[in-house]
């Protein structure tokens, strides 16, 4: 009677939290089986992948919270890692006529990057907020234009070759930890904490849960999706300019097979696409899951096509689990 | 005369985390009666609404159907079983036609599988008439008004064929012509030998149309009464497991000395595009001024206009100097509040807590640095949900767990948290209980005892002639007379909200 009852409230708790359940699961099952799995090797390669779309996941998280979506996201990441290789190689000097080739110092590289990142996610919000337009449309719209221009810069060439700082911050380790694992968690504490404890994150949230009461509440709802949309291209463009240094260049094919699976791992996570509802923790478990899946069907052996069809269903089940939980903890439905 | 009994429950029991809704609820009800069922708010009635249509499931216990067991798994097999519901939170969808919500899910398909848009049409119309409304079929329900949508809600589930129907508050969005109306559809329906359960908080409506009455609390059935063997002061003293006293607090005694000559707020030649035509007024200091019209007259429209909501011609004037004001958030700059008509849509979050609910106007000035001082926050919600006697099992819970008069006292706190000068609340005690509604009455005197300004605007003549000073009544757009608190008549205020002279001279 008393181990049936402790066993009923531990289910409940597991299936309250399923993702993190899921994620247990997934390390500890792999780990049981495959002796690869809990190598050094293959924990720093699953973590440096799952750093540049965890970064870029947060960043999506924000419109998601306020009911909106953004498209665009994959395109401002290999826009930026793009512009960002490109100007190391060719090192954009302040004059082209002069033979002297004055290279800007990486940290106002890595700043004019973050700029258009922000400028990129700024633009998203201006045609959402003011031309009120939905954004799946608009993004989907930005999305068509950042991909053209990712490509007419090189002419669909990648870029190679970027600098020892750029490297080190794309490719480094400290102790055997990617630095954009680093990176990465210290976003995800800053996201974490402007979401819960600051006035634009509180806001974010009320917006997302209803957006009449958030506007006869005096809350400015043209600056928050500004906000939100502007915070999810400038981590877009963060790690952009990671992966330009992990790839030792630019490449405008790091947006393919990217846009989804960044949605996906914010679904996964818990973040309800209606919007007001999502943490930061959350998102960061979408995201290990989803990098886990791939890197277990590596090591298992599968090729990358059938992983796709293996990785569809694990989401789906995934979220019917989710569902299944708000049922059965009688959230309604 | 032998009537059968067409809908049983047996020992119906549902609990949800932490609340224990339904209790072993032995509920009859006969074939074509009136069955009226109250309680407070939280006795227990929307669940079992839910559970008699099929949207929840109970924990235990059973439902009969003619004497039938049926473990109804959805909402379309509740419906064929001739169960149908008008919800009180209407289920209706703006963005389709009223044909289109009539018939949405149980279309009339003709041959090839394509709709039979003109059958729909014509059975639309008939049900409409003989519920006695005409309103176009082709309008998008977004156009309609809250009582033509109550309406159309009417006709989708009438067109269900149901024999047993419920109506779930179905008069609080309509004013007293068309809830007597409804009442005549009522008795239509029983006489055609539907069996309608009634859910109300008005009892004077239950001692009007009911059959039987059956009384519920804290999730028990108290009792099951003929209603010719009960008075009004008996269900009230079964609701409340003791006897009340009066259904309104004290009327504030109006010290004029409490209400100073000095203007708050002038409005001047406002008018809304079709709505509210050259409307003009003041509001002063302390004062509660009532703005009393039948639903549709303008009143939401006004409040709406002044906190820069809707767009309006005119002048808005606040201690003399005048303004513009273009959106709530100028609004409140200039310290002018709304709690806006329509509490699930336009007032609640409601799916953060109650203490986000009520203490996100504090935010801005809880911060330290960027960062807002839950703590402090916390504080002064805890003291104003303790003091407004606000019925949740934490501040953390959340807001669309708590009952309507307890959403409602949340959403009057914000503002008590966040004091504004002028606080406009459009159907404050709309589909709440007596006893929250007496706890917002007793709000609103507090408010105005400390210099608040406000605006009460109601359809209920009881409440505006009780806890205002003044009055405005508003007839189509326009104010059409002005009294002070218990100068005139119910009667005649009545007569004048419903458009007076004008009436008398066709």
């Amino acid at each position: 009677m008393r181990t049936t009852e402790r066993l009923q409230k531990i289910g409940r708790l597991l299936l309250a939290n399923s993702q993190y359940t899921i994620l247990i699961l997934f390390i500890v099952i792999p780990a049981l089986i495959l002796p690869q799995f809990l190598t050094i090797g293959n924990i720093t390669n699953v973590l440096s992948r799952a750093s540049f779309m965890g970064i870029m996941a947060i960043g999506l998280m924000f419109p998601i919270l306020i009911g909106g979506m953004d498209l665009s996201v994959a395109n401002i990441y290999a826009f930026s890692s793009l512009i960002f290789a490109y100007w190391q190689h060719y090192q954009i000097s302040l004059s082209s006529y002069d033979q002297i080739n004055l290279m800007f110092p990486l940290p106002i590289l890595i700043l004019l990057t973050l700029m258009i990142g922000i400028g990129l996610g700024l633009l998203n919000g201006v045609i959402i907020a003011f031309g009120r337009i939905p954004d799946f449309a608009a993004t989907l719209g930005t999305m068509m234009v950042f991909t053209g221009m990712t490509y007419a810069i090189t002419q669909t060439q990648p870029v190679f070759g970027v600098s020892e700082g750029a490297r080190l911050l794309g490719a480094g380790s400290l102790w055997s930890v990617p630095i954009p694992a680093f990176i990465w968690l210290a976003i995800a504490i800053l996201a974490h904490v402007v979401l819960q404890y600051t006035l634009l994150g509180r806001n974010l949230y009320a917006v997302g849960v209803n957006r009449k009461t958030a506007y006869y509440l005096g809350i400015d709802i043209i600056r928050v999706q500004l906000a939100a949309y502007a915070i999810s291209g400038f981590l877009a463009a963060t790690a952009g300019i990671l992966v330009a240094g992990w790839l030792n260049g630019g490449d405008p094919r790091v947006a393919e097979n990217m846009l989804l699976p960044t949605i996906a791992s914010v679904v996964l996570g818990g973040t309800s696409l209606v919007g007001g509802k999502g943490t930061v923790l959350g998102t960061i478990t979408g995201v290990l899951i989803m990098t886990l899946i791939t890197n277990i069907l590596n090591l298992i052996g599968i090729p990358p096509f059938p992983q796709q069809i293996v990785a569809g269903l694990v989401i789906i089940l995934a979220l019917i689990l989710q569902r299944f939980q708000r049922f059965y903890l009688q959230e309604g439905w | 005369m032998e009537k059968t009994v067409i809908l049983e429950t047996k020992e119906l029991t549902k609990s949800f985390p932490g609340v224990c809704a339904l209790k072993a609820v032995n509920l009859v009800i006969m074939e074509g009666e009136v069955h009226c069922i109250v309680g407070m708010n939280g006795a227990g009635k929307s669940t079992l609404i839910k559970l008699l249509m099929g949207a929840l499931m109970p924990d235990s216990g059973e439902i009969l159907v003619e004497g039938e067991s049926v473990r109804f798994l959805t909402p379309a097999q509740a419906q064929a079983k001739g169960i149908a519901c008008v919800y009180q939170e209407l289920d209706l969808i703006p963005d389709l036609d009223v044909v289109e919500n009539v018939w949405l899910n149980h279309e009339k398909v003709g041959k090839r599988f394509l709709l039979n848009r003109r059958a729909m049409e014509q059975e639309t119309l008939s049900l409409l008439s003989s519920i006695g409304v005409s309103i176009p079929l082709n309008v998008q329900i977004r156009h309609l008004t809250v009582s033509e949508r109550q309406l159309v809600a009417l006709a989708r589930a009438l067109s269900f064929k149901p024999r047993i129907l419920i109506m779930d508050e179905p008069t609080s969005a309509l004013s007293r012509i068309e809830q007597e109306h409804l009442f005549n559809i009522v008795r239509q329906l029983r006489n055609n030998k539907i069996s309608v359960i009634y859910i109300s908080h008005r009892l004077e409506e239950i001692m009007d149309i009911g059959d039987r009455v059956t009384v519920l609390r804290d999730g028990q059935l108290v009792s099951t009464k003929d209603i010719n063997d009960v008075t009004k002061e008996h269900i009230i003293e079964m609701m409340l497991g003791r006897k009340l006293e009066n259904e309104f607090p004290e009327r504030r005694e109006v010290v004029l000395s409490n209400i100073s000559a000095e203007t708050v707020l002038s409005v001047r030649h406002l008018s809304i595009a079709k709505k509210v035509h050259d409307v003009s007024f003041d509001l002063k200091h302390g004062e509660i001024l009532g703005f009393f019209g039948m639903v549709g007259a303008g009143k939401t429209e006004i409040l709406k206009a002044l906190v820069g909501a809707i767009k309006s011609k005119g002048q808005i004037m606040i201690e003399g100097k005048e303004l513009q004001i273009r959106s709530p958030i100028d609004a409140l700059r200039h310290g002018i509040g709304l709690i806006p008509e329509d509490r699930k849509d336009e007032g609640i979050l409601s799916e953060l807590s109650v203490m986000e609910n009520v203490g996100i106007v504090a935010y801005h000035r809880a911060r330290r640095m960027f960062l807002i001082n839950f703590q402090y926050v916390e504080k002064l919600v805890q003291e104003y949900v303790s003091s407004l006697d606000i019925k949740t099992p934490s501040l953390r819970q959340l807001m669309r767990n708590l009952s309507g008069g307890n959403q409602q006292k949340a959403i009057v706190a914000r503002w008590l948290v966040e004091r504004k000068h002028i606080l406009l609340l459009d159907e404050p005690t709309r589909g709440i209980d007596v006893n929250s509604k007496a706890d917002i009455y007793r709000l609103i005197f507090q408010l105005a005892a400390e210099g608040i300004s406000i605006i009460v605007a109601s359809s209920e003549l009881e409440e505006i002639t009780h806890i205002c000073d003044r009055i405005l009544i508003i007839y189509d757009g326009h104010i059409v007379r002005e009294v002070n608190a218990g100068e005139v008549s119910n009667e005649e205020i009545l007569f004048e909200a419903t458009g007076g002279l004008q009436y008398a001279y066709n």
